[in-house]
Formats: C-alpha cells, structure tokens, sequence
C-alpha cells in the first residue's frame, strides 16, 4: 500500500516538474509572439508558420542544387581532357570562379542548407515548448526527428562532394567511425565508399546519396502533413522575399572560397567547421568513437519516442462520438477537423442518407471543431456535449 | 442598465486568461453582466449557441479564441470566424442581428485587452437596446 | 492617400527599391567597376548624357571608401556577382517592408460583423 502511494508521487514528481517546464517555456514564447504581433500583426508572425520556413529553404535548395548539378562532375582522379585536369574539384572550381554567378549560386545553396537546419530546430523547439507534438500528433513529431537526420545526412554528403581537403578527411573518420561499428561496421563502411577504398565510384555514390535523399524528403514530409488538413507549405510572399534575401546578404558577406584538392596520397588533419552540418564531426574529433556512437544512437532513439515518454504527463484525450442516428451524412465536421480524424463511411442498410460520419479515436485530439461544425448535433464530445453547453448558456442568460 | 441585459461570452481555454476575473457565478467581477463559458477550443462553438443566447434574452455575445495563426489544436478560430462571417458553413441564421455580435482572437496574455473590449461592447449593446426601444415606442404614434 | 508616416515610409521604401533594381543590380552584372561596354556607351549617347554618367560612374568607383565596402576578401575577381548578391539583398528587404507595411491587418485582433439589414 505504502509502496505503491509511493510510487505514484514519484512518478508525479518528474511529471509536475515536465509540464512546468513546458508551461514557463510556453509562456516565454508567447512574451515574443506578443510583441511581434504589435508590430507586423499575426498575418506577418513569424511563429505561426515555422514549419514553412525549412520549407521554403528547401525549395531554394532544390533550385540551386539543380543548377550546380548541371556543372558537377563525381570523379576523384586527376584525368584529363586535352589540357585541363577535369574531376569533382575543378568542376567546384570552375562552377565558383569562372561561371556567371557561381560562386553566388553555390553560396545559396550550402548557406540554405544552414539556414533550413537552424528553422528546423527553432521549429522543433517552438512545437515542443507549445506541446504541439504528442498524443495525436505523434506522427509530426517522429516524422519531423526523421526529417532532421535526413536533412544533416544530406548536408554531409554536400561537403564530400566538393572534394577539397576537408571532404577527404570528413570521408576518412565517417570511415573510421563506421569501422567502429560492430557486425553492421564493415557493410556499411563498403556501402558508403562504393567498394573498400575510395575510387570514382565512391564520389558518384555520394552525390547519388545526396540527390535521391534529397528527394526521398518529400516522402518523409508526405508522413509528416498527412495527418494535418490543410497544411501551413509556405510563408506569406512578402516573408518569402526576406528569406531569399537574408541568404543573398550572407553570400555576399561570407562568399565561399575553394579549398585545395584532395590528395589520397596526403594526410589532412584540419578543417573549417560548418556547425549546422559537422558538428558531429567535431563531437567524433573530442571523444573515444564508441562513446560519440552511443550518444548518437541515445540521443536518435530518445528524440524519436519523445512523445511516448511523456504520454502520461497530461490525461488521455476523450475522442469525439457520432450520434449515428442523427448523422446526415454532410461531411462538414470531416472538412473541418482539422486533423483528419473524421473519415466518411457508406451508410448502414437502412439509413436516409448516403453517408456517415466515423470518427478515427487515436488522431482526435477532442477540440470540438466538429461539434461546432454540426448543425445536427449528432457528434458531442462525451466530456462537453453541446446539448449541455447550450443548457448553461440559456442558464446564465437567464440567472439574475 | 440597472436590469441590464446579459452579455454572454464564449472563450476557448487557452485565448485570454480570464479566470483571475471571474467570480463565482462565472461572471466578470468588473462586469457582473458578463457571464462566461468556457470552451476546448473556440472552433466548438455553433452558431446555433449564439442564437440561443441572443433568443433567451441576451444583449450581445462576444467568442473569444487564440489569435489567428496560433490555435492550439490549428484552425479552431480560423473556422469560428469564417463561420460568423458567412464564408463557411454552418453560419448564423439571417434574423440574427450581427450587431450584437463580436469576435476577439487574444492571447493567453490579453486580459486586460479583452476587458477593455468587452467594456466598450457592453455599451454599445446598452445604446442598441436604448434605441430599440425608444423605436418600439415610437411605432404606435407613426401608426 | 497619404495618411501618416507609415504611409510615407512605405513610399521611401518603394523608390529605394526601384532605384536599387534599376541601377545597382544592372551595375552589379556588368562587374561593379568603371567599364562601360560599347554598346551602353552608344545608348548613353544616344540619350545626351553620356559624360555624365560615365564621368560620375567613374569618381564614384574610384572612391575608395565606397569599392571598399563592396568588396568581398576571396572574390576580388567576381565582384559584380556579390555585389549584384548585396543589391538584391537589399531590394527584396525595402520591397518584403513595404509589403508587409501594407498588408498589415490593423483589426487582426477583432471581427465585427457587417449588419445586413
């Protein structure tokens, strides 16, 4: 008895100390967002379409990838045609400093790159802090973790690419650290070089790496907007201006110079750290590689299953219920939900109307759109019906 | 007003925090004829609701939700709106006098905007019942 | 039509912008330095004010306050492509301000409904 009295205060402890953590850092958020409503107004908030501006940034990615791609030659060796040495580096080469607005071009593409990861974290940090990501909203989240790693992944391989010094040594500790790996270690290291020493056909894996995961984002991010009616896909077009812009300044501040070729037969042990990208890299750099593979793989596995973690902090949402009888089929609580947790059935044998409503109970997040899209009232949440909140309407207008 | 009409207000949990203002008979106490209900989400209330309260003898309703761009469960206010407005089903009947009602979109933050807002509509209500009434009394003499 | 100074904030913004597409993003793509090709020389004849802009054009690029502000330390050689970057930076800002200066809702935080009677 004792025992299990006690447990439960514990249990309570870490709970408490979660949700005011979470409402604190709700409140911080709300201090910004009120202040930046003063002054552009809630149409112009940045806060409320933070998911758009990774998303934008990777249209702008796209763009500028496709065009560097046109230019960009995957060899490592040194072959020539007629005079001119022509392999991964010198196209980089060419592409920055001889190409009309190459270097430009080149500059958007890797600081979008920066950019897109820094929106991705404010974003994830702004849902997290409005507890904007568990229970029925689950999917986002671990689709949203699932996402991010794709995103450093394909940024990483953006630096082996260019094939200066710094991607040589980026390409020999992502060895070294696969190497580390028990049973799974010596495969994967063959998968990532294209054969067990790095050769042409390790170069053009990379950029297939980085082009078709590049691509298989939009399938993650199918998962991660399914679950969502009408998406927020893109920032107000005034907005969009800026975030072009914020890019262009910094090209023009920071334009990108080319670092020397790599040589397989050097040893380079330096390199200048992008911190959105490599800063993995690093971590490998300041501690034993076991230890760096089981903070990863932690640190992966905790990110993922936050929501199941904390699925007790708060009590369990109640899902809405259809009246079946008086459900006409309408379909507008199912236009409205706006978490695709209605979904239109045939009606049973029998019924007046062709269709009904269902509700589907593990992505309702019990708001009660649908019962103020009823004008039936043949869907309640059991907690509130409307019947009743009508009842003490009438009630307080009629209390003197 | 000294029988004053009552202003029913509909607010989500999360848009402005009202419950430091309300007394016990869930009414403002700065303004004891503004009486509250409290909603998950401001996109539950039914147009149906603020019918009700204005047939049972209300002087106005005022819904209340987060501002637009932040309800918590995404499109709440955004659909409370559009149904007051007419852009989206179902909407207020067209006998409903829309004089009578209002929408605010105000953060957790607001209250002290909220009460400002709701002063100034319980007055405007008070001078449309005082011209609906000085016009009801006028309709026998022009008769 | 010009109620405050919001309004006339916006207008600045607005000529700053058309002044910098017009002038300095042109600049920009054809390097940011005094050379004027043949056929922009021609055209500035055409129109009588040759010497004019290309004398000013060439005092302005000669100060050396102003080449060093746009200069970039790697990309001495393509000048013109970060200057043009800097230009459209500063473009795209003064037009997204103005934008949002004017489609600010002033009652986002309100909705009356129209009477219909």
């Amino acid at each position: 008895m004792t025992s299990s009295v006690k447990n439960e205060s514990n249990s309570n402890w870490w709970k408490d100390w979660y949700n005011h953590f979470i409402a604190g850092a709700n409140r911080l958020t709300l201090l910004i967002e009120d202040g930046i409503n003063f002054a552009i107004t809630s149409k112009y908030n940045p806060f409320y379409y933070h998911g758009a501006l990774p998303q934008f940034y990777m249209w702008v990615l796209l763009l500028s990838g496709l065009l560097l791609f046109a230019y960009y030659i995957p060899t490592v060796d040194s072959a020539y045609f007629s005079t001119k040495m022509i392999n991964a580096w010198t196209s980089v080469q060419y592409i920055t400093e001889s190409l009309p607005f190459g270097g430009v071009i080149r500059g958007i593409h890797r600081y979008s790159g920066d950019a897109m990861v820094l929106f991705i974290f404010l974003h994830a940090i702004r849902v997290w802090f409005t507890d904007r990501y568990r229970q029925y909203r689950w999917v986002q989240w671990t689709s949203g973790v699932v996402l991010l790693l794709m995103v450093l992944f394909i940024g990483q391989t953006g630096y082996y690419l260019v094939w200066d010094e710094r991607s040589l040594l980026l390409t020999r500790m992502t060895v070294s650290a696969l190497n580390a790996l028990p049973i799974i270690g010596e495969p994967l290291k063959s998968w990532f070089l294209n054969g067990n020493t790095i050769t042409n056909l390790t170069l053009s894996n990379f950029l297939f790496i980085h082009i078709g995961v590049s691509f298989a984002l939009f399938f993650v991010l199918w998962v991660h907007y399914v679950r969502m009616t009408r998406p927020v896909l893109t920032p107000p077009p005034a907005v969009n201006f800026i975030l072009v812009g914020a890019i262009l300044l910094i090209v023009y501040l920071f334009p990108i110079a080319c670092g020397k070729m790599a040589d397989l037969n050097s040893q380079p042990n330096a390199y200048d750290i992008d911190w959105f990208f490599l800063w993995n890299y690093w971590l490998m750099s300041i501690m034993p590689i076991s230890v760096f593979w089981l903070l990863m793989i932690v640190a992966g596995v905790l990110s993922l299953v936050l929501p199941a973690i904390v699925k007790n902090v708060s009590p369990p949402v109640i899902p809405a219920e259809v009246v079946i009888n008086k459900c006409t089929g309408c379909s507008l609580c199912y236009r409205d939900c706006p978490y695709q947790a209605i979904e239109m059935v045939p009606a049973p044998a029998g019924s007046r109307f062709k269709l009904l409503a269902t509700v589907k109970t593990a992505r309702c997040s019990s708001c009660g759109l649908c019962v103020g899209a009823c004008a039936f009232d043949a869907i309640d949440l059991p907690q509130l019906p409307d019947a009743a909140v009508t009842a003490q309407i009438k009630n307080l207008v009629e209390a003197k | 007003m000294a029988a004053g009409k009552t202003v029913i207000t509909l607010i989500c949990e999360r848009a402005a925090d009202l419950n430091s203002l309300l007394n016990e008979q869930d009414a403002l106490s700065e303004l004891p004829d503004v009486r509250v209900v409290k909603f998950p989400c401001s996109g539950m209330i039914q147009p149906l609701m603020i019918e009700a309260a204005l047939k049972a003898g209300a002087g106005g309703v005022i819904v209340c939700g987060c501002q637009i761009g932040d309800c918590f469960y995404r499109e709440g206010n955004k659909m409370i709106r559009d149904r007051l407005t007419g852009e989206r089903p179902p909407g207020l009947k067209k006998a409903v006098d829309r004089r009578r009602v209002m929408a605010l979109w105000l953060s957790r933050r607001q209250k002290e905007r909220f009460l400002t807002e709701a002063k100034e509509f319980v007055l405007q209500m008070q001078k449309l019942d005082a011209t609906d009434v000085s016009s009801k009394a006028a309709e026998p003499a022009a008769k | 039509m010009i109620k405050g100074p919001k309004d006339i904030l916006i207008i600045i913004l607005a000529l700053a912008t058309l002044t910098v597409a017009a002038i300095f993003l042109p600049w920009s793509e054809l390097g940011f330095n005094g050379n004027f090709p043949d056929w922009l020389k021609d055209l500035l004849q055409h129109l009588g004010i040759a010497d004019l802009v290309i004398n000013n054009f060439n005092s302005l690029a000669q100060h050396k306050q102003l080449m060093g502000i746009i200069k970039s330390d790697h990309a001495v050689d393509k000048m013109g492509d970060y200057a043009y970057a800097l230009f459209l930076f500063l473009a795209m800002s003064a037009a997204s301000i103005a934008i949002i200066l004017v489609g600010k809702e002033e009652n986002a935080e309100k909705t009356v409904l129209e009477a219909k009677k």
